[in-house]
């Protein structure tokens, strides 16, 4: 049986945090960019560059892949 | 004098003879080395950053630390599944292996999550996936701090 929270369609404060797809895929993208970046570069100025980037390609392949995905969501 | 009275008749002769370099002190501080570096790869992955931190390399101890942290948070907080040992097939124990590459984080997201997992919703399958991403990033992280304590450059 749905809860009120299901009908509603709304979170409660209990489920901490709710982030739709697109904060999700940013935050996984910045994350994860930055920790590339220190792992793999050890000049300041290339870390900086590596992230920028790293977070742009993410971006790019994970936009990429879900407008190229759009047509069998239906 | 007898050769039973030599005290040195059974020892290898650089160590018999004083005054000589051992020979047998060369591999003993490469042995030591891999411990250390051995140890310092199990450190890394136990507690995120620490590997990095005990080679005094700071700003990558603390993004390792930040970086762990703060997908485990997030993956703890979207409700996603934090995989136990008693998994019911191949992919819950690849989960759990994953899982467990946080480290301490690992029993801090079973903590966070005390209303269970729920992956009924989009946030909870994107909060599985972020903690499993944070295992694999420390193991990788754990993995880089060990390359560097063997020397290798980094």
């Amino acid at each position: 049986m749905p809860t009120k929270r299901h009908v509603a369609g709304k979170r409660e404060p209990a489920d901490g945090v709710a982030l739709n797809h697109f904060q999700a895929f940013l935050l996984f993208a910045a994350v994860i960019s930055v920790a590339f970046g220190f792992l793999g570069r050890r000049n300041p100025s290339d870390r900086v560059k590596y992230i920028l980037w790293s977070f742009f390609l993410f971006l790019l392949v994970g936009i990429g892949i879900g407008w190229a995905m759009f047509p069998f969501s239906r | 004098m007898t050769e039973d009275a030599n005290p040195n008749l059974n020892l290898p002769e650089a160590i018999a003879e004083p005054g000589v370099e051992e020979p047998l002190d060369v591999p003993v501080p490469e042995m030591s080395a891999e411990k250390r570096a051995m140890a310092i790869g199990i450190a890394g992955w136990a507690v995120p950053g620490l590997g990095h931190a005990l080679q005094k390399m700071w700003g990558r101890a603390i993004v390792v630390f930040a970086t762990v942290g703060i997908l485990v948070f997030a993956g703890a907080s979207m409700r996603g599944n934090v995989f136990t040992s008693h998994g019911n097939d191949a992919f819950d124990t690849l989960g759990f292996v994953a899982d467990l590459g946080t480290g301490v984080f690992y029993f801090g997201a079973q903590r966070l999550e005390h209303n269970g997992a729920d992956v009924s919703h989009a946030g909870g399958d994107y909060g599985t996936r972020f903690l499993a991403t944070a295992g694999v990033l420390n193991l990788l992280a754990a993995l880089h701090a060990y390359e560097a304590a063997r020397g290798r450059k980094a």
